[in-house]
C-alpha cells in the first residue's frame, strides 16, 4: 500500500502526525512530509487512520498498481 | 405523479425541533440512508458515513450551485469560498490557509491564552454572570476582531451581522426575514472597505493584500472577509458555551479536566460532536447517483445534517452519551473534505485556552434559573447561559 498527499488540499492541520508520527510529519514550514510512501501492513492499518482524521480528505492509503488490493487491510 | 420516497415532512427549521432535535434525527436516520424532506424540496442525511461521503465527492456533491436554501442568497453567494469547488475554491481559501495553519496558531498562544485567563479571572471574582455575553461573546470577539484587523468601530456589530449572516443561509422564515436588513448593513460597510481600514499584519488585511495582488479578483476581498469574520463567531461561542452547560450537567468529567488538563483537546472534540455548533451543510447533485440503494437524481439538493450525523450509532457506540474519553477524531462538526472548517485549529485554540484557563480557577459550574437558547437556522447554542461558579 502506498501512503500520499495531496499537496493542494493539505494546510498543514497535522491530525495525521499524531495518528502516525513514523510515517509523516509537518516541517518547519509546515509542509507535510510523507517520511513512509510504501508501507507494510501494520502501517498501513496507521496510515489508514491518519486519512482518516485528516479534516480536508487530502491523504490517501491505495494499492500498489500490482499489490492485491486486499494486501495490508487489518 | 410519484412522490419521492422515501420522504418525511417534517419541518426541521421548526423552533420546536431546533429546540430538541434529536428525536426527529433519529427518526430520518433509522428510516434511510437519505430522506426527501417534503416541505423543502430537498434531500437529508442523518447518517455519519453517508454524510463523510457526500462531503468529500465534490464531483458529485457540488458547490457551486450554491450551498444556502434560498435561489436569492445563493445568486449573492455564487463564486464565493462555501459556494465554490476546485480550482477556484482552493484559490480562495488559500489566501488565509498560511496564517491558520498549526505553525501560525502557535504564535498566537500567548496571545489567546492571556485573553483567557484575564477574562476568567474577572468573572470568577464575580461568580455569577452570562456565559454567553460576559464569557464567549466577549472573548471570542475580542480574540477575532483583532486577528480580523477591523476598525474599532465596527466591532460592537460583528455578532450581529454573523448571526444574520447565518440565518440567511437557512429557509425564508421569520428569522430570514428578520437577517436582510442586518446583512444589508454589513454588506454596506464591506463595499466601502480599502486595504488600509484592516489593521496591518491582521488577516483581513492578508485578504485584501491578496486582491491587491491580483492572488484573488478584487470583488472576493469583500465577501472572503465576510465569510471568514462570520464563520470564526457564532461558531466558536456556540462550542465554548455548548461545553460550559455540558460540564455543568458532567460534573465528575469536569473533575477529570481540573486534574489533567491533557484531556481537555479529547473533551472538546466530544463537545463539538455531542451538540454540533454548525447544524449542517448543504450541496446540489450533479449527476444522477445512488446512495446505499436511495436513487439522488441530478439537480436535487441534499443537505448533510451534521449535528445529527454526529450522533450516528453506527459510527459512535452511545452516541448519546457524552463520555469524554471518547475522542471522536473523525466527528463532523467541521465538516469535512475540500470545504472541512479552515479556522477549526483556530477555534481549538480559542476553547482550549479558555478551558484551561476556567480548569485552574473553576472547581465546578452550575446551571442557574433558566436558560434560553439561541434559535437560528444553520446553528446551535445558548442565548443566555445564567452561571454560577465556584472558585477552587
Amino acid at each position: 500500500m502506498r501512503l500520499s498527499v495531496d499537496q493542494v488540499r493539505c494546510e498543514g492541520f497535522g491530525y495525521c502526525e499524531n495518528e502516525a508520527p513514523d510515517l509523516l510529519h509537518l516541517d518547519d514550514e509546515g509542509d507535510l512530509v510523507v517520511d513512509v510512501e510504501v508501507l507494510d501492513s501494520a502501517q498501513s492499518v496507521r496510515a489508514q487512520a491518519a486519512a482518516r482524521v485528516c479534516p480536508v480528505a487530502a491523504l490517501s492509503v491505495a494499492p500498489e498498481a500490482n499489490e492485491d488490493p486486499s494486501a495490508g487491510r487489518a | 405523479m410519484t412522490t419521492i420516497q422515501p420522504s418525511s415532512e417534517l419541518d426541521l427549521f421548526d423552533d420546536a425541533l431546533l429546540l430538541e432535535p434529536y428525536a426527529a434525527f433519529t427518526e430520518l436516520r433509522e428510516t434511510a440512508p437519505a430522506v426527501w424532506l417534503s416541505r423543502y424540496g430537498m434531500w437529508a442525511t442523518a447518517r455519519h458515513g453517508v454524510a463523510r461521503t457526500v462531503l468529500n465527492d465534490w464531483q458529485t456533491f457540488t458547490s457551486e450551485k450554491g450551498t444556502a436554501l434560498t435561489d436569492a442568497m445563493n445568486e449573492s453567494l455564487a463564486g464565493t469560498v462555501l459556494s465554490t469547488d476546485p480550482p477556484l475554491h482552493e484559490k480562495l481559501r488559500a489566501v488565509l490557509s498560511s496564517r491558520l495553519a498549526p505553525k501560525a496558531l502557535r504564535s498566537l498562544g500567548d496571545y489567546v491564552q492571556n485573553h483567557a485567563d484575564k477574562i476568567v479571572e474577572e468573572l470568577v471574582a464575580a461568580e455569577r454572570f452570562d456565559a454567553v455575553a460576559e464569557l464567549a461573546e466577549r472573548y471570542t470577539v475580542a480574540v477575532v476582531a483583532e486577528l480580523i484587523g477591523v476598525p474599532e468601530d465596527v466591532r460592537g456589530k460583528l455578532l450581529g451581522w454573523g448571526e444574520a449572516s447565518l440565518n440567511l443561509v437557512g429557509i425564508e422564515n421569520d428569522r430570514y426575514r428578520a437577517a436582510f436588513p442586518v446583512a444589508t448593513e454589513m454588506f454596506t460597510w464591506l463595499t466601502g472597505v480599502v486595504t488600509s481600514d484592516l489593521a496591518e499584519g491582521s488577516m483581513g488585511r492578508t485578504i485584501y493584500n491578496a486582491a491587491d495582488a491580483g492572488a484573488i479578483e478584487r470583488h472576493s476581498a469583500p465577501s472572503l472577509l465576510s465569510a471568514y469574520t462570520a464563520a470564526a463567531l457564532d461558531t466558536t461561542i456556540n462550542l465554548i458555551t455548548g461545553s460550559i452547560a455540558l460540564f455543568a450537567e458532567h460534573a465528575e468529567s469536569w473533575q477529570r479536566l481540573r486534574q489533567d488538563q491533557a484531556l481537555i483537546p479529547a473533551a472538546l472534540l466530544e463537545s463539538a460532536r455531542y451538540e454540533s455548533p454548525v447544524q449542517w451543510a448543504s450541496r446540489v447533485c450533479v449527476v444522477d447517483t445512488d446512495i446505499e440503494g436511495v436513487r439522488i437524481a441530478e439537480g436535487q439538493r441534499i443537505a448533510v445534517l451534521l449535528g445529527a450525523a454526529n450522533r450516528d450509532s453506527r459510527q459512535y457506540p452511545d452516541a448519546d452519551h457524552f463520555d469524554i474519553d471518547r475522542n471522536p477524531v473523525d466527528h463532523l462538526a467541521f465538516g469535512y473534505g475540500t470545504h472541512g472548517c479552515a479556522g477549526q485549529g483556530l477555534a481549538r485554540l480559542e476553547a482550549t485556552c479558555m478551558f484551561k484557563a476556567l480548569a485552574a480557577r473553576v472547581e465546578c459550574f452550575e446551571v442557574e434559573g433558566q436558560p434560553v437558547r439561541r434559535l437560528n437556522n444553520l446553528t446551535r447554542g445558548w442565548d443566555k447561559l445564567p452561571v454560577r461558579i465556584v472558585p477552587t
